[in-house]
Parts: C-alpha cells; structure tokens; sequence
C-alpha cells in the first residue's frame, strides 16, 4: 500500500509553470461568456458578506456549490486533467465538496452568521474580498494574460480562498464539516503553486494561517467554557 | 518503434559496419558526414545513440496547438540530429499524447525512432490497458522499450512485461527510478530478475549511482539510461555565471550541456542519457554532445574537479 504512495509532489507537478498558464487561457477562451456570471455571483457573495441577512445563508451556500461544481466538472476533469494525471481525481473532490455545500443550502437548519466582531469575522470578509479581487489580480505580477487569470466560480483557488473565507463568518460547529476538502486542496494547491512558484502560494498560505488560527481560537474558547461549567 | 522493422534494420546495418571500427563501450555510428557517438544495449549487441530525449514536463503541453507545433519541431530536430531513444509516461499527462501528435506530422515511421515509456499504476489490469493505451498515442505498434515507473507495483507488472516481450509487442524490459530513490530495491531488481534495461538518476552532482548500480548494471549486462542529466537545470544555475573551461575543447564540448551530458554517456555502464527540453536551441547544443570525443576516465576526472571547485 505504501508503495502506492510513493510520488511525491514534483512527480504530481509534471507541467511547466508557462504550460500551466496557457491551459488557464485556454480554458478562459472555451468557457466565455461564463465568466459573466461568475463575477455576478462574485458581487452577490460580496453583498451577502457585507450585508448578512439569515436568509442569505443559503444564497451564499448555493453560489460556493455551484463554483465547486464547476470547477470540479469542467475545469479539473475537462482541461486540468490534460496536464495533470491526477485532475480527474481532483474533479470528483470538488463535487464531494460541491454537493456538500449544495446540501446545506436546501436543508432548513442552516449555520447562522457569527454576528460578533470578533477578529475572524472581520479577517473572513477581508479574505473575501482578496480571495475574489486582489488574489485573481496578482496574476498579473507574474506575466500571465488578462485571459490566463484565475477567477472566483472558474478557477480552482478564488474558489477555494472565498470558501474558506465565507467559512469564517459562520457560527457553529457545521463549518467544521465544510473546511475538510478546502484545507485538504488547500495543502494539494499550495504544493504545486510552490513547484512552479506560483504567487498563489502565499495567498492560500494565509488563509490556512488564519483558519488554523480561528481553530485555536475556538478550541481555547470550548475548553474554557468546559472548565467553567465544570466548576459551577 | 516496431511498425517499420525493415526500415530499422536497413538502418542499423547501414550504422553497424561502421560502428564496428571504434570499440565498447563507445561506438561510432557514422552517417554522411557525421561521427555520431552510440553505444550497445549489453542485451542484444544493438546499437544506440548515446544522447536520448526525456519527455518529462516538456511535452506535457495538453491541448495547445501552438505548443504541440513547437514540440514537433523538437522532435524533429532531436531525430535529425541523430537521436534515437524518445523517453515518456502515462505519468508525463499529455506526453504520451503529444508525441504521437508530433511523430504523425513528421509522418511516421520514423526509422531511427527508439520509442520508450513506462507502465505506471498498482495495477496489473490498468498496466494492461496503459499498455494498450500508450500504443494508441504514439500511434506505434511496439515498444521498443516497456518500463515499470519508479519500481511501482514492479513484481505484478515484470511477468506481464515479459511475456509481452515474448509475444513481440515489446522489444526490451525496464525498470526505473529517479531522484535517488530506492536504489537498495533497484540493486535487488538488477541482481535478481532478467531485465534489459534500468533508468536512474544520473548526472556530474548525483552520482550515488556510480557506487553499486553502476557497476552491478555492467555485470550484469544491463544497459542504464540516465535521467536528470542536468539535476532537473540545477546544474545551469549554479553554472550560470560560469565559463567553459579552456580545455573543455579537448573533448569537443562548447557549452554546458554538452560538458554534462558527456560526463554521463563516457561512464562505461551508462548506454544513453535523456535530457529533456522544450526549445529547438537546447536541443541542438544538447545533440551536439552526440559528436566528437567522450572524455577518458582522467578527463572525467577532471571535469568533477572543476564543477566542484566553481
């Protein structure tokens, strides 16, 4: 069985970064006009953030399941898979993670929003707003196109930082279940990003930093709710 | 490649009344006007030039046309510059793909062509079908090698190999490895199991290989291709800012990869080396390593010095 796993990141990396940008820019081509979508759902996730309405949950809840839908079927299994053996693979862990979001928004009980100001839900929405337009931008920084450019709803990281992102302004035990697969290609990204020195690296770096942060946060906060109830 | 047999035969024996001239374990295939450096597989006797292409990210440019186009023109450069060996993988994502692409346009058969790839699954059932697969995108209809990539599932998939060897769908067996990896298992294979081929990784910073493999390889009669002839470019960076040195002349190098790739083919256990490269430019100076004089043990001696001085 361990010989199975004997490959390690460079041998799941067998691309160029150039090559990597020109299947981006191919794929941009085939997909338009969906991008105009995609940046709809991009504002509306935005306005939902800014403007947390109870039952704006599921709205957001249905625009993240689509982008993973999407991104899982024709990104991953249609043009990534191209160039990586293991894209198919990576398809079916975005439609795990899109079918689970898809879920969460037809069932009635839904995660409520965390109304506090605590630090995560203010380091969430300026995650949001990185993770849909300045991530997406930085693109440029390293001579890709304007068509080479990753996008929320389109491309695989926007995607996964405004998941993780969204994540943190959520109250409630539920996001736990929902941040598995993005930290898991969280980690799978951040190694090929690093591979082919991508910039994405440092962005999806911090979000992790800020959720494993967040975790410690609330892991500090449960046991010392623990003690206290132990006491009284 | 195996749909041409006369094709391949008229030109080795075009090569092999010549070669015969210069002695093991370097020989000298001539073509008008052309000293080409080539060595034996230990197995058969045949021979083989001893500056191969690895496919390795290079042709894994998927759909793009452009790219495909330019790769073409690798391949075509490589094959008439006198190369032989084309190395890839179903691991490599489209390489496999691409390079039936480009050998269709350069209109196949391609007489000179080595074709090699690898088996590469936990599989004995998939390695069937990777077989069947890898066939249809080269558009060949043999292999003249057939290896097991990084020695996975090696022991389901070597008896499999050689009866398909028997059968004539493929020419020679292999076994790989890279980066250093598992080397004591890759020693176990050679000692134990009735292989042609191994791939390893070799060049002037990664010479483990030099201790054990290398040797057992020539006892055993096993030809070796070298991968990572240029440490993955690592080689070019530290050498960047670096000249040639003077004496490099001597041994018919002018550029780096030459110097690289010569250390490599002049070990005496080491039949060809896979360089891999996307740009026409780099494949030249890389074949240009197929000419001239091989450094002696001395000279190769020499060129360590040097590379571990600067």
């Amino acid at each position: 069985m361990f010989e199975s796993l004997q490959f390690s990141i460079v041998d799941m990396t067998p691309y160029s970064r150039p090559i990597y940008f020109d299947m981006i820019g191919l794929y941009n081509k085939a997909v338009w006009p969906m991008h105009v979508l995609a940046m709809i759902l991009m504002f509306w996730l935005l306005l939902i953030s800014i403007r947390p309405g109870q039952h704006r949950v599921s709205s957001a809840f249905w625009i993240l399941g689509a982008a993973w839908l999407w991104t899982g079927w024709i990104f991953h299994m249609q043009y990534y898979s191209s160039i990586n053996w293991a894209g198919v693979a990576f398809g079916y862990l975005f439609l795990i993670q899109g079918g689970l979001l898809l879920a969460l928004a037809c069932i009635p009980v839904t995660p409520v929003w965390n109304v506090s100001k605590k630090w995560p839900v203010l380091a969430g929405r300026l995650l949001l707003i990185l993770a849909i337009v300045a991530y997406p931008l930085t693109g440029l920084l390293e001579q890709r196109t304007l068509i080479q450019l990753d996008m929320f709803a389109m491309t695989p990281t926007p995607t996964l930082m405004a998941t993780l992102a969204f994540l943190l302004l959520l109250e409630g035990r539920i996001k736990y279940a929902l941040v598995v697969i993005p930290l898991l290609w969280a980690f799978i990204s951040a190694s090929f990003a690093w591979t082919i020195q991508l910039l994405e690296v440092y962005a999806i770096l911090l979000v992790m930093f800020v959720w494993l942060m967040s975790m410690v946060t609330d892991i500090i906060k449960f046991t010392m709710s623990k003690l206290q109830s132990k006491k009284q | 490649m195996g749909n041409n047999k006369s094709n391949r035969r008229a030109f080795l024996s075009k090569i092999a009344g010549i070669s015969c001239l210069a002695a093991w374990p370097q020989l000298s295939i001539s073509s008008p006007g052309n000293n080409i450096i080539a060595k034996k597989i230990p197995a058969s006797g045949e021979v083989i030039p001893a500056i191969g292409m690895g496919t390795w990210i290079s042709f894994n440019v998927g759909s793009n046309i452009q790219a495909r186009n330019a790769r073409t023109q690798v391949l075509d450069t490589f094959l008439k510059l006198g190369g032989g060996m084309v190395d890839s993988s179903p691991m490599y994502g489209s390489a496999e793909e691409v390079m039936g692409y480009a050998l269709k346009r350069l209109g196949t058969p391609k007489p000179s062509l080595f074709a090699a790839t690898k088996v590469w699954t936990p599989s004995a059932e998939q390695g069937k079908q990777q077989l069947e697969d890898s066939l249809k995108f080269w558009g060949v209809r043999r292999f003249d090698l057939y290896q097991i990539h990084n020695l996975l599932a090696w022991e389901k998939h070597l008896p499999i190999l050689l009866q398909r060897k028997q059968a004539g769908t493929i020419r020679y067996v292999g076994v790989t490895t890279s980066h250093g990896r598992r080397h004591q298992e890759l020693e176990h294979i050679i000692k134990t199991q009735p292989i042609d081929f191994v791939q390893l990784t070799y060049n002037m910073i990664d010479r483990e290989a030099e201790q054990r493999l290398l040797p057992l390889a020539k006892e055993k009669a096993v030809a070796v291709i070298a991968n990572r002839p240029f440490q993955g470019g690592d080689l070019f960076s530290r050498l960047a800012d670096k000249r040639l040195p003077v004496w490099a002349k001597d041994i018919d190098c002018h550029n780096w990869a030459q110097f690289f790739l010569k250390f490599i083919v002049s070990h005496p256990a080491v039949t060809c080396a896979i360089p891999a490269t996307s740009q026409v430019e780099h494949m030249i100076e890389n074949m240009g390593a197929l000419r001239g004089q091989l450094p002696d043990h001395k000279m190769r001696m020499q060129m360590l010095e040097y590379i571990n001085t600067v």
